[in-house]
């Protein structure tokens, strides 16, 4: 059963009507044989007593005057009806007067006593007694036994012209399916065709023909008016998604001009405050001096602020491209740490580095990779007042995986995602004393995913954070990182 | 004789700030507030050097510069671009373009000074 529920439909079809017709032909030809069978044995019953009837009224004479020599000629011409196989003349006593033996029957019928009008079926032959009356008085029996030899022959016959009747009429119904089925196989097909079609390449403009009102019509009007909504409703996604990004775009693009713009004046700020701080406009007091560092201190925090600002809004408006060349992270590691060890050394932190000694040659770009690992390690020393910094790389599986480690406070589960979200330590009252934008790991984990990588944190409370960043060996441009 | 420098840099204020820095170290400077007023000044008054902002008006420091340096009278004149800050990858379109060096903004005046240096000993 289950290998029919898997054919194709119009295998199933074919089958089915070849196979209602072939059972139809098959009951109806069963049904007419046993009727005329039946018809067949009570006409060899009729005719076999018309035959006793005969013989025992052209017995009578025979009987009454006791010549067996006359009845034995009567039983003779039974020869001519080669089913025959034997009679026999019984007296009124129940003797046996005369017998009749076809030539190839052995002697000695073990049938020995007469008995009352009737016939029986047994062992494939018609027994037949039929009493000879003369005048109202019975004077004798006739037996007579028949073969079915003529029976068995029409059986086999009709049999055989059934098996016949029934191959024909399959083969028939299978031709006559085979074209027929079409009807209702085709549209399905069609159909089946089409819903391919469409999901395989997500062409919702295409629709199925419909050629009839019957119900595989109005499967086929369901679908196409599917697709028509799939498709009104993929419009609207894809207008409300593009203005979505033209939006997005143009306020990136906003807060890029922004910051450019606010950019241009703290420029001069910072300049005539280091000209001053160097004394091209006259000899400063150390007073002023010192309110002067302050200014410059403020005014490079807030160019960091636009710097992030500026760099956030480039990747996010699609801006942002990598340069990608060969470098080396090993490089790129001691130059972070060499930039920054003055800053750990002023807390009194250890900063370690460890390397592989196979550490293979990457692609990628390098000042932005620098820029992740400055901010990680500066944020690190940042938030460390004990302890020590960790900066750790591995190759593995295709890719640099570069972990820095710190023994600072860390970072509750709860925040451990949010880290990645731009302006989140501005909004955090207990970090924000430290300084900083909040910026700097956001942009880092959209240089990372521009890479193609991934960067994560792990941390427990007390006892510090772990930032871990993976690149692939070879990086390839991402055409977005996740926003 | 003190070197002359070109700076060209439409903004006011940060001309401003140039000309106190370099005349206060002894170099004379001259003034272009768009790229094609820094190509003729290039042309009629010879520069030891030029100071290039990128972002101007009309004319951008990387067409300018490609102009200079497509100039066989003028290409042998060292050209500092004045890119906005690192990320926007100014500097390497700015290399790209045949500047000599690049700083970027805001500058620090003595690295400024240093850079200035590298060529006009």
């Amino acid at each position: 059963m289950r290998a029919f529920r898997d054919l194709p439909i119009k295998h199933k079809l074919i089958l089915i009507i070849t196979l209602t017709s072939s059972v139809a032909v098959l009951l109806g030809g069963v049904g007419y044989l046993t009727y005329d069978l039946f018809m067949f044995r009570r006409l060899m019953v009729r005719n076999l007593s018309v035959l006793a009837e005969v013989i025992g009224a052209n017995s009578t004479a025979a009987l009454t005057f006791m010549d067996p020599t006359a009845a034995q000629e009567h039983l003779n011409a039974l020869s001519a009806e080669k089913q025959i196989v034997s009679a026999y003349l019984y007296t009124k006593d129940g003797r046996v007067f005369t017998e009749y033996r076809r030539a190839d029957m052995p002697t000695g019928f073990p049938l020995s006593k007469p008995e009352d009008d009737g016939y029986r079926f047994r062992d494939g032959h018609l027994l037949l007694f039929r009493r000879v009356v003369l005048r109202g008085e019975t004077i004798g029996t006739i037996f007579i036994q028949s073969d079915m030899q003529e029976f068995y022959s029409r059986l086999k016959q009709y049999s055989s012209v059934g098996v016949v009747a029934i191959l024909a009429v399959s083969f028939v119904a299978f031709l006559i399916s085979s074209k027929l089925q079409r009807l209702i196989s085709e549209p399905i097909l069609d159909l089946a065709q089409t819903a391919r079609a469409v999901s395989v390449e997500k062409n919702y403009s295409v629709r199925a023909v419909k050629k009839s009102q019957d119900e595989i019509g109005l499967l086929i009007e369901a679908f196409n008016e599917m697709l028509t909504q799939i498709q009104k409703r993929d419009e609207e996604l894809m207008v409300s998604s593009e203005r979505a990004e033209a939006a997005t775009r143009a306020k990136s693009q906003f807060l890029a001009n922004m910051s450019h713009e606010l950019r241009t004046p703290l420029n001069a700020v910072l300049g005539y405050t280091r000209m001053l701080l160097m004394n091209v406009y006259g000899q400063v007091p150390q007073t002023i001096r010192d309110v002067l560092d302050r200014v410059d201190k403020s005014g490079r925090h807030l160019l960091g602020l636009i710097n992030d600002v500026l760099d956030l809004s480039k990747i996010e408006a699609g801006q942002l491209t990598l340069s990608l060349n060969p470098y080396s992270m090993k490089e790129v590691v001691q130059n972070v740490v060499t930039g920054l060890q003055p800053l750990a050394a002023e807390k009194k932190l250890v900063l370690r580095v460890s390397f592989p000694s196979d550490l293979p040659a990457a692609q990628g770009d390098e000042r932005r990779i620098t820029q992740v690992l400055l901010n990680l390690v500066g944020n690190a020393i940042k938030f460390t007042d004990i302890g020590e910094i960790g900066v750790q790389v591995k190759a593995s599986d295709g890719a640099l995986v570069v972990s820095v480690t710190d023994t600072g406070p860390g970072i509750p589960e709860e925040d451990r995602q949010k880290v990645f979200e731009e302006f989140r330590q501005v909004e955090n009252s207990a970090t924000q004393k430290k300084g900083g934008t909040g910026l700097g790991l956001a942009i880092a984990k959209r240089i990372i995913e521009l890479h193609g990588g991934r960067i994560w944190v792990e941390s427990s409370t007390g006892k510090g954070s772990t930032f871990c960043f993976t690149l692939p060996v070879r990086a390839g441009q991402q055409t977005r990182a996740t926003i | 004789m003190s070197k002359r420098i070109l700076a060209i840099e439409d903004h006011e204020e940060n001309r401003r700030l140039l000309r106190d820095l370099l005349t206060s170290v002894g170099y004379e400077m001259i003034e272009a507030v768009t790229g094609e007023e820094g190509l003729t000044l290039a042309a009629t008054h010879a520069p030891d050097l030029i100071l290039m902002d990128i972002q101007l008006p009309g004319l951008d420091g990387y067409e300018v510069t490609r102009r200079l340096k497509a100039n066989p009278a003028l290409r042998h004149i060292p050209v500092i671009a004045v890119t906005s800050y690192a990320l926007s990858g100014d500097d390497v379109k700015a290399m790209e373009a045949g500047c000599d060096a690049y700083v970027t903004k805001p500058f620090d005046p003595v690295e400024l000074l240093a850079k200035i240096r590298e060529f006009l000993p």
